[in-house]
């Protein structure tokens, strides 16, 4: 394909890659938010208690007190690309999901654990209490939340690579084993801390108006840490990833399919560490710089995630599956969709606004 | 602010249970998708509405059942104010009187070999529907003689116990509304080996696993080629419900049946049992599995015979056409819309 994502394929495709695209990059916002912050978690407590105005833990305490709400907002954004996926993916999707059965099994219980963990870590006592419980469970969030990662990893690639898909079953293999899944994984994972820097900060910003400037300067200069050195760590392996790929792979992700977007991420990289510069000089959360990191931060998702879609397209008959997208845009529903997608938009602003007014009214 | 986010989360949570009971409803009772394949024709089935609101009776049931779980541990309130509270909390369990009249209302759209398996025909269907409708009453008869009528303090204990029996025959009545959809995933469409009715024909002309890409995981266990047939065509056929020699198993099922036996019921299957698919494979691929489960039965032995002459798969021939290509029950369904 030498157009421009989605331009180039029937309309019934483009429809679906874009609907796909569009909804997994709102998943991937709140999985950045809980990957990297149960991470986050995990790696503070390992450090000595400091009085709550330091900038660590004033992040720290957010993130324990939305990561179940996170948590779950991750996996109901998660529901719609793994629809939409369906659709448009069919026998690869399907075949790497039967091949690692075993930990769409593990899957489940895994998250719940993951889950309720993050329930734990919100405690007071858990907080103040024992260094060892305190690791075991923030530890133990994050690599729930990190063997998902590894799993979609794996199916992923898994489900690109035909080739292996007869003699994995035939050796009974629960593992898919390929040089690039570590350096993917890397690249999720580093991507993800930008992410997260970029919506903490927009907490800490709403949230910290009234406290002390000092323990605000220190909250910004950590936050604007944390973006610089995700961001740092996220272009080194996504080179190290680019590099390791195999040639047609690498081909696909800088072909005309994704060139633009790719272009879109790398100007959203350098948005970012451009805003995060200025917060970390200034000390200082604005209104302005946290929009350019946001923007900057949506870009580089987008991008990233229409290279990911590129390998994808190339590796595997696509041309194929075109009859079957066609099919499925002639059942109707469609328009149920869009409706119901605005009434949760419309019902989710609600609830901010609800829960604001509850706050101000609270803070009055 | 608080009700105002549980009435919109309620209502959320209401709307998930209103599509999943579209998708289950029209795997049963596709209606009108059968001929136009269109969303909605499928979607608004005829077992939709007493499912619908069954299925919302239940949440409330147990959401009502729950609660008075919970007023238990507030121990920051005394008895009287929590017998008030779980009385209130009961008036949730009045709908539940409706229940029989939506079961009857589900039972009489269902097709009628699904309505027969529930009313007799399947001792295991309808022993877990009389353990549904059972538990259902149980908790019925308390709500409205205890809870709503007499006004009484109803304990943690006992209130686990109601909501355990409540999930109990949520479990019961998920188990049937499962089985009466076979020999289908989807009713005339798919059946629950994932075969389409239209592929049988073919399948069995050309064979089911000819062109199966994927090798058995265990074949050297297999002492001949014929088993290893039959070990895939048991993969493919008849491994999404049945194992070997373990639950549901093909060798507790069928291996006391003689060989000729087990060649006629297997040949025709949906006659032996109607809620079995028809057998999909050429007659070599049928004695191949026939031989699969006698080696089983047999202990596995090292050694196997070869079964079956020519005169043997002739015969296997002719009782497939006898049986047809078609489900016990593939006919024109009833609904009663």
């Amino acid at each position: 394909m030498n157009t421009v994502f989605p331009i180039g394929f029937p309309a019934p495709t483009a429809l679906y890659l874009t609907l796909f695209v569009t909804t997994l990059l709102l998943h991937v916002v709140f999985m950045n938010y809980v990957l990297a912050g149960t991470a986050f978690l995990a790696l503070a407590g390992l450090v000595k208690r400091k009085p709550a105005d330091t900038g660590n833990a004033t992040i720290s305490s957010i993130l324990r007190d939305w990561m179940p709400f996170a948590v779950s907002a991750a996996i109901t954004m998660g529901v719609a690309p793994i629809l939409f996926v369906q659709i448009l993916y069919k026998e690869n999707f399907y075949t790497a999901n039967l091949l690692l059965f075993h930990r769409w099994m593990s899957i489940v219980p895994v998250l719940i654990v993951g889950f309720y963990l993050t329930y734990l870590l919100k405690s007071n006592k858990l907080a103040t209490g024992q260094f060892a419980l305190r690791i075991v469970v923030g530890f133990g969030a994050a690599a729930c939340f990190g063997f998902t990662a590894l799993s979609w990893t794996e199916n992923h690639l898994l489900s690109l690579d035909r080739a292996v898909w007869t003699d994995m079953y035939a050796k009974g293999d629960i593992f898919y084993r390929s040089r690039v899944i570590l350096p993917r994984l890397a690249m999720w994972f580093c991507g993800a801390f930008p992410t997260l820097a970029t919506l903490v900060a927009w907490q800490l910003f709403s949230t910290q108006k009234n406290a002390p400037e000092p323990q605000r300067q220190r909250s910004a200069r950590h936050i604007a840490l944390i973006a610089a050195i995700g961001l740092t760590a996220f272009v080194a392996s996504a080179i190290v990833y680019f590099w390791m790929m195999p040639p047609e792979s690498r081909h696909a992700a800088i072909g005309p399919m994704s060139k633009p977007y790719l272009f879109v991420a790398g100007c959203g990289v350098v948005i970012q560490l451009a805003a995060w510069h200025l917060v970390f000089h200034r000390r200082r959360l604005t209104c302005v710089l946290l929009q350019l990191a946001s923007f900057g931060a949506l870009g580089t998702i987008l991008g990233t995630l229409i290279a990911r879609e590129s390998i994808r397209i190339s590796a595997i008959d696509f041309e194929r599956l075109y009859s079957q997208h066609a099919d499925a845009a002639t059942k109707g529903g469609l328009l149920v969709f869009v409706a119901f997608a605005v009434v949760n938009a419309a019902a989710i602003a609600w609830c901010f606004r609800l829960v604001r007014r509850g706050r101000v009214r609270q803070l009055d | 602010m608080r009700i105002s986010l549980l009435v919109l989360y309620s209502i959320a949570a209401w709307f998930s249970l209103f599509w999943i009971n579209g998708i289950l409803t029209w795997q049963l009772t596709p209606g009108g998708w059968t001929d136009d394949h269109r969303v909605w024709s499928g979607f608004f089935n005829a077992s939709f509405w007493p499912s619908l609101v069954f299925r919302t009776i239940v949440a409330l049931t147990i959401a009502s059942l729950v609660a008075c779980i919970v007023i238990n541990t507030m121990h920051e309130f005394s008895r009287e104010q929590m017998r008030r509270l779980q009385n209130r909390a009961a008036m949730l369990l009045s709908p539940m009187l409706f229940m029989p009249a939506l079961g009857i209302w589900f039972l009489w759209v269902i097709p009628s070999d699904s309505r027969s398996w529930v009313l007799g025909g399947s001792a295991a269907m309808t022993m877990f529907m009389s353990i549904a409708v059972g538990a259902s009453m149980l908790i019925g008869g308390y709500a409205v003689a205890g809870l709503i009528r007499q006004r009484l303090y109803i304990n943690g204990a006992t209130a686990t116990l109601l909501t355990a029996l409540a999930f109990g025959a949520t479990a019961g009545g998920e188990f049937v509304r499962e089985g009466v959809r076979k020999p289908f995933t989807i009713r005339e469409h798919l059946y629950s080996n994932s075969i389409k009715p239209e592929e049988v024909q073919y399948l069995r002309k050309h064979g089911s696993v000819a062109s199966d890409p994927y090798p058995l995981k265990d074949a050297e266990k297999y002492p001949t080629d014929q088993l290893r047939l039959g070990a895939a065509v048991f993969r493919f056929q008849c491994s999404t419900c049945h194992t070997i020699g373990g639950v549901n198993g093909l060798t507790h099922l069928a291996g006391t049946w003689t060989t000729d036996q087990k060649r006629m019921n297997i040949s025709k299957l949906q006659h032996t049992k109607a809620f079995m698919p028809p057998f999909a494979g050429t007659p070599a691929e049928l004695e191949a599995l026939v031989q699969l489960i006698e080696w089983n039965h047999a202990g596995a032995p090292a050694d196997w015979r070869v079964g079956a002459d020519s005169k043997s798969l002739d015969e296997i021939e002719t009782w497939l056409a006898e049986a047809g290509p078609n489900a016990h029950s593939d006919k024109p369904m009833e609904t009663h819309k």
